[in-house]
């Protein structure tokens, strides 16, 4: 259960750090009125998350101190440049999306696969370089689904997310163990699929 | 089965990742509760009220 901890340090950090800004500059929960731009910008954050969740899971097998470090300094710049955004009035999203892109780039780049002398540092964690990619796959779609239905009933949908999270798990660990390759991308594209129907259906639940 | 040896210990090829695999659904679940969470938190801290509100303001007023 030690992979936790970076995960605890950065909710805690973030969530110390946003209650201070929130006092600091007078931050109000007031009405909440849903768009369509909020549920696709959650929908991003939903395909975004599992990255950071994999590389967490990743790194903290690796090196649990350190990624604990990393983790508890990006909550303390994601803190900062959300309140910098926020109280300046620039979109948010751009920030986690391109650092989310460069660092997954260069997470693969790092574990790019050395010659086959050299396989025993491929296989060091259990995971290859492209099975990340893989697992990626894997994960997002609870996330795109649970984050934008989040937003459009955001006073009573917290308990979706991991329901979502673990249903779904339910699902392809039954699922995938008897399925082919063939099998798996087929299924892959069922379940995209239907993704994308449950988005669309939201955003056109979703007024103006 | 081959053993690759590792500065962290032995870890198997053909059965690769098995602690991993077997934390990932876990780790996933909880991540995903702690982000509920985190949201919902947010929310009661009135961080996520208002975001971009200076894009829509034209069409607001109708």
């Amino acid at each position: 259960m030690l992979f936790a901890i970076p995960m605890l340090a950065f909710s805690a950090v973030s969530l110390i750090l946003l209650k201070h800004f929130s006092a600091k500059y007078g931050w109000k929960a007031g009405s909440i009125k849903v768009k369509r731009g909020d549920v696709l910008k959650w929908a991003i954050y939903g395909a975004i998350i599992p990255l950071w969740v994999e590389l967490d899971i990743l790194f903290s097998y690796v090196n649990l101190a350190m990624t604990t470090i990393v983790a508890v300094i990006i909550a303390i710049v994601f803190a900062f440049c959300y309140a910098v955004c926020k109280n300046k009035g620039v979109i948010f999203l751009p920030i986690p999306l391109i650092a989310t892109i460069v660092v997954t780039a260069l997470t693969h780049y790092i574990f790019i696969p050395p010659s086959p002398k050299n396989w025993s540092t491929y296989f060091y964690i259990g995971i290859k370089a492209d099975e990340i990619l893989y697992f990626y796959s894997w994960l997002a779609p609870p996330w795109i689904v649970g984050m934008a239905y989040l937003r459009s009933n955001l006073k009573d949908g917290y308990i979706v997310l991991p329901l979502a999270v673990i249903s779904y798990f339910l699902l392809i660990l039954f699922l995938f163990p008897v399925l082919s390759f063939f099998g798996y991308e087929a299924s892959m594209i069922a379940i995209y699929s239907i993704v994308a129907l449950i988005v669309l259906g939201i955003l056109r639940r979703v007024k103006e | 089965m081959k053993v690759y040896k590792i500065k962290m210990g032995c870890v198997p090829d053909s059965s690769g990742g098995f602690g991993f695999i077997l934390m990932y659904p876990l780790a996933c679940i909880l991540a995903a509760i702690l982000a509920s969470g985190c949201i919902y938190a947010a929310v009661q801290l009135g961080v996520l009220d208002d975001e971009e509100a200076d894009d829509e303001h034209e069409e607001s007023k109708d």
